[in-house]
């Protein structure tokens, strides 16, 4: 065994203890390891990627899929170390908060262009912070509702002026909303400026020619290009995770991203692969419909009529779920069992007990409630995903021993999201693929009024908790108590049942470097290259 | 009885004596009918054949060989006993391939029956909307379908029926324009027949063979189409086993258990086999055309 | 016959125009609002009603079918709701694709099919006879997609000779692009070739008991020069006929294969434009297939006409 074999094997193992003990262990941020041989200048990249971004324009793009390439070509003005901590991108520092919290100065870094060579100012940072607060198709408005002006205050320093104290308005401008077009392609384009982004990154857009291949080549603008290896990246969607796996042992394709359960092994026996795992800020949960009476985000609630509004059956049913044995049958074990929309990978987590399955209690409080049992619970999965379907059939196999007799109720993905956001269901299996902002993993789907809230929750003590919490900037421990504080809450109302925080599996051929992959399930391609040994 | 009533009797138990005899004559034919008549079986008897639940999974034995102890065909990612899985599978496929089959043949040869014996205006009507859903690619109405209504057996089997109607309308309808023009239809209508008795006395009784024929062909095709759908997650729903969904889920597994994408594969090939081979034989002895 | 061809393309035409209303309706009954589905699930009404108003979802269906059509007759297909490409510039790099698949299904379905059948005619009623006819049978008792998974299994995971899936452009790699169609066209074309063998037969087989067959053997004409002219008319008019009759059914085969296989062709744009809810989009692929589901049977009808002038009668009014 040679000093790299070792080193791989030792990472591994610390890598399996930590997976083990998972409720103590943080991210492992993976970085593909530096091969025998140097990094070379040039190369052509293919990255393949599980799903298909929709727009590649950051103010209306809500696809994860463009999170996670965009960053490649369209940098934003903070950025996530490898602990998922908030570092300036193309700010030149953190920001400066006023005591009363209501004023965020932002300096940015100087003799930057954009990859069209227009220069990167505090004008441009406004043009496109106006654009995300004012255009009416704006995805990312929301985020930045308490913004009420943002000032020039020199060429490299911008004022945001708040409405009320923003603690996540950092992490906002770490994704979407941090990401700045350039002007003179805004101007050019309007609102087509997906079908050419222009940007300041590594790389610059060349060409989408369908909706599954995005091509790059390495920007000559790029304040940072030194450190660019590759000449040209694709991005390619390969939807099914079998030949994802297949086309990565054939060398079509260098990195995948999303490897299944199932190939994990053949992948890892592999000589020419490395894997990379790490958790991932995503979560599964079970969404229950408590009382989503006429539509997800439209307050006041009422109770619905079906058996799970009522909570101590939630509880019963939550009593019958195993999440062991659901993450050992369903992935093979690659998941990491939890119960709270933290993840163990960010910074924000606090370990909170889950509570353990017991069948014998489940059915003491279902007898106890004097429904009769086989209580029906229509459970809607996505359609045609084998995932999904393997998860539905575990859990109505496990739900089935304390008397709910769980229908499976595969739907295709839109017309499953139009009922859920319609309340036209007992049990939603939903995904989050997570924020680095604690808030912006758990508001949207308790806020009365976010339209994400298909369960109709609506708790004065949590409300109350969370706009504390949003609002607590400068004392990150207070904060983190307080989200400990909700996250057992939540528990306790089980409008959602969390399952587990996902596993971010990213396979890389062993000749490719620098590949970097954290939490936040961004690809960052920066650094990538070939190495001259393979 | 009539004496010519038994006249007409007998000639019938003779025509279907001879028809017997040369379908008898055919070995494949006879092996296909064999097969449907152990399908059929199995289907009506799979609860009570079946080694163990479909539906029940052990979590602890997923992936055994075929041959395994207990499971002859092995288990699946579940854990669940493949044998007792595709015997309950084969009440999907059979279930689809009749149902569909019907339903088109019914709604198929009303409309070819109607086109062909008023002819003029509704003519035109009916087959240009045939024309149309013809043109209409068959995976985008299923996957619609089970858009709108949700993906289930009876969507699924919907979706085949419609696309097998307009074969339906076009063999009927060339029939009854043939038949139409018989001296004995023709006799019937200046005698002042109602409709309905021509149409359901004279003409649609002398179009069985070929419809007989085009049935023989459709079975098949839906229990394939029906795997397709189930494969693409369009189909029956899980628990509930179906051999396309067997197969969906081995595509995911194909280097760690290809025999688990080989079974329900051969149970839809012999299946639809059998169906093709009992069809051919019935084509070869009640359509003049094939036996020339 | 110019009356015929008149009359065939005037029904050719309306049956495009009733296409094309069904497709748009069609689309709108998909449950899931497409301007929901760009907003994405977490948008606020606002998003949805900016989006509808910028792609005219707010209109009156009349003009929104209005609007879609008097745009495609000019080529502008409008621009995909997901990802805000064009439309047309979709469909004009996935139907090269689409149309290598289908044309090597065909010349494979050819090459198998025409000897086997025309084989299977000669000797009537012995073992070469019967190998080919229960081969075709076996052929279309075998679903695709399963046929599909096999030959993966075998020449890509336990063979390693061909890639599993994937598409590189013939320009860029003639041997990468076989290699990777070859699996995907054989599926298709062994289905193909199971109908085309059984209409081959039959009609060499009819051919062979004509009068005109045997005058030219009274002649004292080769066994070999009968049956091969007959056989070269013979198949031309089945091939013919075949694939005007097997179109739509190529096309749904078309769509599972380029799944299993991951090509980037018109199928998979067709399922992925669905579960978008890409209404442009799919109208798009739709319009293209049935237009061109049209085109060749018109063209199909036309040549076999020609080819055979006693169908006209029969053929005109279906």
């Amino acid at each position: 065994m040679n000093v790299r074999q070792f080193l791989v094997a030792a990472s591994a193992a610390v890598l399996a203890l930590t997976m083990a003990g998972c409720a103590a262990g943080g991210a492992q941020p993976a970085t593909s390891p530096s091969s025998a041989g140097a990094v070379k200048k040039g190369g052509h990249l293919v990255v393949a990627i599980s799903g298909a971004p929709d727009t590649l324009d950051p103010a209306f793009t809500t696809s994860k899929y463009s999170t996670y390439t965009m960053p490649n070509w369209c940098e934003r003005l903070f950025d996530v170390d490898a602990k998922l901590n908030i570092i300036p991108q193309l700010a030149a520092a953190l920001p400066t908060i006023s005591p009363d919290g209501k004023t965020v100065t932002i300096k940015l870094r100087t003799g930057i262009k954009f990859n069209d060579g227009t220069a990167f100012n505090a004008d441009a940072v406004k043009v496109n912070l106006d654009r995300y607060r004012t255009n009416p198709r704006s995805a990312e408005a929301p985020n930045l509702k308490n913004v009420i002006d943002t000032k020039v205050i020199d060429q490299n320093t911008v004022q945001l002026d708040l409405s009320a104290p923003t603690a996540p308005l950092i992490s906002v401008l770490a994704n979407r909303s941090g990401m700045m077009a350039s002007p003179t392609q805004l101007a050019k384009l309007g609102d087509n400026f997906g079908t050419d982004p222009v940007c300041v990154g590594p790389f610059s857009f060349v060409s989408r020619p369908s909706a599954d291949t995005i091509n790059l080549k390495k920007s000559q603008y790029y304040y940072d290009k030194n450190k660019v290896n590759l000449d040209t990246v694709t991005f390619q969607v390969i939807t099914q995770p079998n030949v994802r796996a297949t086309n990565l042992r054939s060398g079509d394709i260098q990195a995948a991203i999303d490897i299944a359960p199932a190939d994990v092994a053949s992948l890892k026996s592999d000589p020419n692969i490395t894997m990379d795992d790490v958790v991932s800020l995503g979560f599964q949960l079970l969404t229950i419909n408590v009382a989503n009476s006429g539509g997800s985000g439209k307050p006041p609630y009422s109770p619905v009529s079906t058996p799970l509004a009522n909570a101590n059956l939630r509880k019963a049913f939550e009593l019958t779920l195993d999440r062991n044995a659901i993450n050992k049958v369903v992935y093979g074990g690659f998941k990491t069992p939890g119960c709270s929309p933290l993840s163990p990978a960010s910074p924000w987590y606090t370990n909170i007990p889950c509570s353990k399955p017991n069948v014998a209690q489940a059915k003491k409080i279902v007898a106890a409630s004097g429904v009769k049992t086989p209580i029906p619970v229509e459970l809607t999965i996505q359609a045609a995903n084998d995932e999904q379907t393997k998860l539905g059939t575990v859990i109505q196999a496990m739900a089935k021993q304390a008397g709910f007799a769980v229908s499976v109720k595969p739907t295709e993905s839109a017309a499953g999201g139009a009922s859920a956001q319609a309340g036209t269901f007992d049990a939603y299996m939903n995904g989050w693929s997570g924020r680095i902002d604690p808030d912006q993993n758990m508001s949207m789907f308790w806020s009365p009024t976010s339209a994400l809230n298909y369960t109709g929750a609506n708790y004065k003590d949590i409300n109350d908790l969370m706009a504390k919490a949003a609002s607590t900037t400068g004392d990150n421990a207070k904060r983190k108590a307080l989200y400990a504080q909700i996250a057992e809450k939540m528990n306790e109302d089980r409008n959602y049942i969390v399952l587990f925080h996902d596993a971010l599996m990213m396979g890389v051929r062993k000749d490719v470097t620098g590949v970097k992959y954290y939490s936040d399930a961004v690809i960052r391609l920066k650094t990538a290259g070939f190495t001259t040994g393979g | 009885m009539t004496t010519a009533a038994l006249a007409v009797d007998n000639a019938r138990a003779w025509r279907a004596r001879r028809l017997f005899r040369r379908f008898a004559s055919r070995p494949p034919a006879v092996v296909g009918l064999v097969g449907v008549i152990l399908v059929v079986l199995i289907a009506i008897f799979a609860p009570l054949i079946s080694p163990y639940d479909p539906a029940h999974g052990d979590y602890n034995h997923v992936f055994l060989a075929p041959f395994s102890a207990g499971h002859v065909l092995g288990t699946d990612d579940l854990g669940r006993d493949v044998l007792s899985r595709i015997l309950q599978g084969s009440r999907s496929s059979l279930s689809a391939g009749l149902a569909a089959t019907l339903l088109a043949a019914v709604v198929g040869v009303s409309f070819g029956l109607l086109a062909g014996y008023y002819r003029g205006p509704l003519d035109t009507i009916i087959m240009r909307a045939t024309d149309v859903m013809l043109a209409f690619p068959f995976l985008v109405l299923a996957v619609g379908l089970a858009a709108i209504l949700g993906p289930s057996l009876n969507n699924a089997i919907l979706a085949l029926a419609i696309s097998s109607v307009p074969g339906y309308v076009r063999i009927t309808r060339a029939e009854v324009l043939g038949l139409r023009e018989q001296d004995y239809v023709q006799a019937a209508i200046v005698n002042g027949a109602p409709d309905r008795v021509i149409l359901f006395r004279h003409i649609l009784r002398n179009c069985v063979s070929p419809l007989v024929v085009q049935a023989s062909i459709t079975i098949p095709t839906m229990i394939i189409g029906e795997a397709a759908l189930s494969f693409l997650g369009i189909g029956v729903q899980p628990p509930t086993a179906s051999w396309g969904i067997m197969l969906s889920s081995a595509q995911g597994y194909i280097s760690q258990a290809p025999w688990y994408a080989l079974i329900p594969g051969v149970a839809i090939a012999i299946t639809a086999l059998s169906f093709n081979l009992l069809g051919d034989g019935l084509r070869d002895i009640l359509d003049p055309r094939a036996t020339k | 016959m110019k009356w015929y061809v008149l009359r065939r393309l005037g029904i050719s035409i309306l049956t495009l125009v009733l296409s094309t209303m069904v497709i748009f309706v069609a689309v709108r009954l998909l449950p899931g609002d497409t301007a929901q589905v760009m907003a994405g699930e977490s948008a606020d009404a606002g998003v949805v009603a900016a989006i509808r108003a910028e792609y005219g979802l707010n209109q009156p269906w009349p003009v929104q079918y209005l609007q879609w059509i008097g745009h495609a007759v000019r080529g502008d297909l409008g621009t995909s709701a997901g990802t805000g490409l064009s439309v047309a510039g979709a469909l004009a790099a996935r139907l090269p694709v689409t149309l290598e698949l289908a044309v090597l299904a065909v010349l494979i379905a050819v090459a198998i099919a025409l000897p086997l059948g025309q084989l299977a005619a000669v000797h009537r009623g012995t073992a070469r006879d019967y190998l080919p006819t229960t081969g075709s049978l076996i052929g279309l008792s075998v679903p695709h997609f399963w046929l599909g998974l096999l030959l993966i299994l075998t020449f890509s995971v336990n063979l390693g000779w061909l890639p599993a899936s994937g598409y590189v452009p013939f320009s860029q790699s003639p041997v990468g692009n076989l290699s990777r169609m070859i699996m995907p066209a054989s599926v298709l074309g062994i289905g193909l070739a199971a109908v085309l063998m059984r209409q081959m037969r039959s009609a060499m087989i009819e051919a062979l008991g004509s009068d005109y067959i045997r005058t030219a053997r009274a002649k004292g004409l080769s066994e070999r020069v009968v049956v091969g002219v007959h056989a070269l008319r013979n198949a031309l008019t089945t091939v013919v006929t075949v694939l005007g009759l097997e179109l739509g059914a190529l096309i749904s085969g078309v769509v599972i294969t380029e799944q299993i296989f991951v090509i980037p062709g018109l199928g998979k744009m067709t399922l992925d434009s669905v579960f978008s809810r890409d209404y442009t989009g799919l109208q798009g692929v739709v319009l293209l297939t049935a237009t061109a589901y049209i085109v060749i049977n018109f063209l199909v009808d036309v040549t076999y006409s020609l080819l055979n002038p006693r169908i006209r009668v029969g053929a005109g009014a279906s």
